[in-house]
């Protein structure tokens, strides 16, 4: 007979207020943990994913877009720019460390295809699994995870469709894809891509669109990596001024990006918090309320030599096994919940959904408090019962 | 075994008279009813005697201890190992089984209970076929006996009894004072049954009247 036993038949008695209020517990704060991990995940990812690259320049259009499409791969390109053009900007050996051009237009069932230069891989510190860079047009290099997902492997080949979506029905029927290479996993956009070299592009659409009109090479941008930081202040002004392209700063449409992020996260945390609070209301209602019909079970544990404080432990025990229960699948919903995002947004954006975060430890090192401070008046109430007066009734 | 001294106990804010007892010992093993119409303060006394209330003047001397003297969660404490108390109503926690709500000292302040004691205890009061019930599940007289249990299964020094007897019928209230007289006779149990009930005054020879 111990106090566990008799606090669980407690909450057994009453099972409906018992599991709502588990229930609200669990959706509070599964919500404020799964913002937590989406935004964490997202700022860790676009840091990573960004890392050395410092503007990308293609054509004019949404600066946020060319950033979206060209480092991290989930939006659609804004235009395409000349080889020509691009390389003079390549070539500024003033400003310009690292000039990376990458092509974007078809992709293989929603995976895109990225025409590039081996710079790009090595860039991304990409090492190979299995087989060797490209060496001519039509030879592909996959991803980790591409690999993985489309069961591709060496020597596979494939047919690109043309544009980025999924259910493209313009198929490149003509050009086989063959896969000689496949990278390791390195947790960086290359798991998620397809490369091949920019030819393999150029080729496959001049033949698909029959345009002979221009000689003229396109790709859709080119990143680059400052050689100093006063390219920062005129590289940008060059090319926006200078030329019909655009440049676009990764850092400044990073952090644009997020507090367009940050302020619908503020909104659902906000949300979340009160959803918590109702939580903790209810169960200090409920404590409250059982407690009158309680005092003569408490009368009878004080006169069998319960002390007041023993009586006390019972009520904060009480709260905190609904705390613990609720916590244990408030993690376990949020966690899980990222295999489920993993499945939308064509999967670009993977979540891991085993990494813990410092801040849930915070979250639920909080809520604990919360849920003494929801027995403690409750609690205060049962110390003070006078069970002489009880039990004389 | 007991000794009480020029006690004096008033109620706070209330116009009664208050209670006084001059003098009144028992020896370890007695048996003694304490007699008083009720309002007399019969409750009262008990609830001094077992620690539950505290004393403003006099002395109580339990087990050769000043109780008296000391704190509320000592006597707390003292009450749960040393004494053991039964009510007019059964008072039977809902939500625990029949042996569950036996063992509760085990809770209240860590009593060890063996099973052989707790069997016996339920042979000889028959309620072994109550134990897995729920407290809904048992008449009034079977929970009036397993109220008994619960007081005597940690092996008090001293048991109290408050109108245990007033919701029974002539039957179960003559069955209950002898099983309470038995049960305290068997372990040396000083027994202290306070009643307005006269069925019982021709069971007892010790008895003191407010």
């Amino acid at each position: 007979m111990n106090i566990f036993t008799i606090t669980l038949r407690y909450l057994l008695k009453r099972p409906l207020p018992t599991f709502l209020n588990i229930l609200l517990l669990t959706l509070g704060v599964g919500l404020i943990t799964l913002s937590i991990l989406v935004v964490k995940h997202l700022e860790q990812r676009f840091t990573k994913q960004s890392k050395g690259i410092d503007l990308v320049i293609g054509a004019k259009g949404s600066p946020l877009q060319l950033i979206l499409c060209n480092i991290y791969h989930i939006d659609l390109p804004t235009g395409n720019i000349y080889w020509d053009d691009a390389q003079k900007i390549a070539n500024n050996k003033r400003y310009v460390k690292k000039a990376i051009p990458i092509s974007v237009g078809d992709s293989y069932e929603g995976t895109r295809i990225i025409g590039t230069t081996p710079e790009y891989i090595s860039h991304f510190e990409g090492k190979m699994a299995q087989g060797n860079i490209w060496k001519k047009e039509m030879e592909v290099v996959v991803g980790a995870r591409v690999a993985e997902e489309k069961k591709l492997t060496i020597g596979a080949k494939f047919h690109s469709s043309h544009g980025l979506a999924e259910d493209s029905t313009l198929q490149h029927k003509d050009h086989d894809f063959v896969v000689v290479g496949i990278l390791a996993y390195n947790n960086t956009i290359l798991d998620n891509l397809i490369l091949c070299n920019l030819e393999t592009i150029w080729h496959v659409h001049e033949h698909s669109t029959k345009n002979k009109m221009s000689d003229e090479k396109e790709i859709t941008a080119l990143l680059i990596q400052y050689k100093n930081p006063l390219a920062a202040i005129n590289l940008p002004r060059i090319v926006n001024a200078q030329t019909n392209m655009q440049a676009a700063a990764t850092a400044l449409e990073v952090a644009r990006l997020f507090r367009l992020i940050g302020s619908g996260e503020e909104l659902i945390r906000y949300a979340a918090y009160l959803l918590l609070g109702v939580a903790l209301l209810s169960i200090f209602i409920n404590l409250w309320t059982t407690l009158q019909e309680r005092s003569y079970d408490i009368a009878l544990l004080r006169s069998l030599g319960a002390s007041r404080w023993k009586v006390m432990q019972l009520l904060f025990l009480e709260s905190f096994l609904i705390t613990f229960v609720g916590l244990v699948f408030a993690f376990a919903l949020a966690h899980s919940s990222l295999f489920l995002l993993n499945g939308v947004g064509g999967g670009q954006i993977k979540f891991l959904p085993t990494k813990y975060y410092i801040e849930e430890l915070w979250l639920a090192l909080t809520v604990i408090a919360s849920a003494f401070l929801a027995a403690l008046l409750p609690a205060l109430k049962a110390y003070r019962i006078d069970i002489a007066k009880v039990l004389a009734k | 075994m007991f000794l009480i001294k020029d006690l004096v106990y008033q109620h706070v804010g209330q116009a009664q008279k208050p209670l006084n007892i001059p003098h009144w010992e028992a020896t370890q093993g007695e048996q003694w009813l304490l007699l008083g119409k009720s309002g007399s303060g019969k409750t009262t006394l008990l609830h001094l005697l077992a620690g539950i209330l505290s004393l403003k003047q006099g002395t109580i001397e339990l087990l050769n201890q000043p109780i008296h003297q000391w704190s509320a969660y000592r006597r707390d404490v003292f009450r749960g190992k040393n004494i053991g108390i039964i009510f007019q109503k059964s008072h039977l926690i809902p939500t625990l089984t029949i042996s569950e709500n036996i063992r509760l000292p085990q809770f209240t302040v860590g009593a060890k209970i063996e099973a052989s004691i707790l069997k016996e205890v339920a042979e000889t009061l028959q309620i072994e076929h109550c134990l897995p019930k729920m407290p809904s599940q048992v008449s009034q007289g079977e929970a009036q006996r397993i109220a008994v249990a619960r007081a005597i299964v940690h092996q008090p020094a001293l048991l109290l009894a408050d109108e245990p007897t007033a919701s029974l019928d002539d039957d179960n209230a003559h069955q209950v004072a002898l099983l309470l007289q038995k049960q305290a006779k068997i372990r040396q149990t000083t027994l202290v049954i306070a009643t307005h009930d006269n069925r019982l005054k021709s069971l007892f020879d010790q008895q003191y009247s407010l």
